[in-house]
């Protein structure tokens, strides 16, 4: 079943996936990440002018990683905002997604987070660095094939 | 058990009746010894009596003068401060409150939207846009929203009629340079038609700008 932004970007042949709606009834779409420059111009300009929440997660020990987007097109007069979700797919060796920070302004602490969590680099990020951890830390915390470490080894990292 | 019951009551009651007439007895002859020593008639007493009321010219033998606790001074402290008075004069070449040197302008310009649709799309011109297709499929739909808001406030009749007629060109003018970009094989020549796709939409930044 496809949305209406769905059948919006058919119609102008713009490669996308349509992956149905969540829970909430919201349309869900997938986009390369070498696409997501273009998109997110598109998405800007069709109205989407609000970025409402970024994040990120593992979708399978040894599988993809997942960078998803929240867009939500606020208007005046307007009740009920139209809203969106996008999800770009990465692989988990090296890790890259183009950062969307000169679209929307409020991705750049939550990219930050995704980063720090899951180790997704965020190209052209303007200040990409952990914002939870501390900088030594190695690893990514929210991966399903993280090992955590012990109380001792917690010392020596601080 | 009743019989043990009925064997205390008498004893108690024995032992009250018992212990009260003493009690009634000690506290009568004390009061007799008190009466008898107030009742006496003895003129020694009464002499007594007189000698321990004190004499009437000692009564107030300590005059005003004479008082020992001194008299409150006025502190010099209140005396200032009623002199000073309670508002104090402003002092000279002072500024009350800060004033702002330097006016925030809230408005924007009536091509703000457009202008920020071309500044998103001349920014991704400068970064990975992913294939030269797409970047003139966005390019087309980039200038179709354009033309969209611009048709919208000439509408409104905030712009003039020549200026949206300009903007329309200039965007034209545009979406055939990535025409072009889109036709371009080697690098070197997809570079430059970039440059000037990009030229081209700044010069319809500055006309949305000039709305």
């Amino acid at each position: 079943m496809q949305g209406t932004l769905s059948v919006w970007l058919a119609k102008r042949g713009l490669v996308h996936r349509s992956l149905g709606f969540d829970y909430q009834g919201i349309e869900t779409l997938q986009i390369k990440p070498e696409d997501w420059h273009s998109i997110a111009v598109i998405l800007y300009v069709y109205g989407y002018n609000y970025l409402r929440s970024q994040c990120a997660y593992d979708v399978a020990p040894g599988g993809l990683l997942a960078s998803v987007y929240h867009l939500t097109r606020i208007e005046y007069g307007v009740n009920q905002a139209e809203e969106v979700c996008i999800k770009v797919f990465t692989h988990r060796s090296n890790p890259r997604i183009p950062s969307v920070f000169w679209v929307w302004k409020s991705t750049d602490f939550q990219e930050r987070e995704s980063y720090d969590m899951l180790g997704i680099t965020y190209d052209s990020h303007p200040r990409l660095k952990r914002i939870l951890m501390p900088e030594s830390w190695i690893g990514w915390p929210l991966r399903k094939d993280y090992i955590a470490p012990n109380f001792y080894e917690i010392q020596d990292a601080y | 058990m009743a019989s043990t019951s009925t064997l205390l009551l008498p004893s108690l009651s024995s032992k009250n009746l018992h212990i009260a007439v003493p009690i009634r007895t000690n506290s009568f002859v004390r009061r007799t010894t008190k009466f008898s020593t107030k009742c006496s008639s003895n003129p020694e007493s009464k002499d007594q009596f007189i000698n321990l009321t004190p004499a009437p010219e000692s009564i107030n033998t300590t005059s005003a003068e004479k008082f020992p606790i001194e008299k409150r001074r006025r502190s010099e402290i209140i005396r200032d401060r009623t002199q000073r008075g309670i508002e104090k004069p402003e002092p000279p070449n002072f500024e009350i409150g800060w004033k702002r040197t330097k006016e925030i302008n809230l408005e924007k310009p009536k091509g703000y939207v457009i202008m920020d649709f071309l500044e998103k799309f001349e920014a991704l011109m400068a970064r990975e846009f992913g294939s030269k297709e797409l970047l003139a499929k966005a390019g087309e739909i980039v200038a179709e929203r354009a033309r969209e808001e611009a048709e919208v406030l000439r509408d409104e009749g905030k712009v003039e009629e020549r200026m949206v007629t300009e903007l329309f060109r200039v965007l034209k003018l545009m979406e055939m340079d990535l025409a072009m970009v889109k036709a371009s094989v080697k690098d070197e020549t997809l570079s430059q038609r970039i440059e000037q796709a990009r030229a081209r939409c700044r010069q319809a930044i500055l006309v949305a700008n000039s709305f």
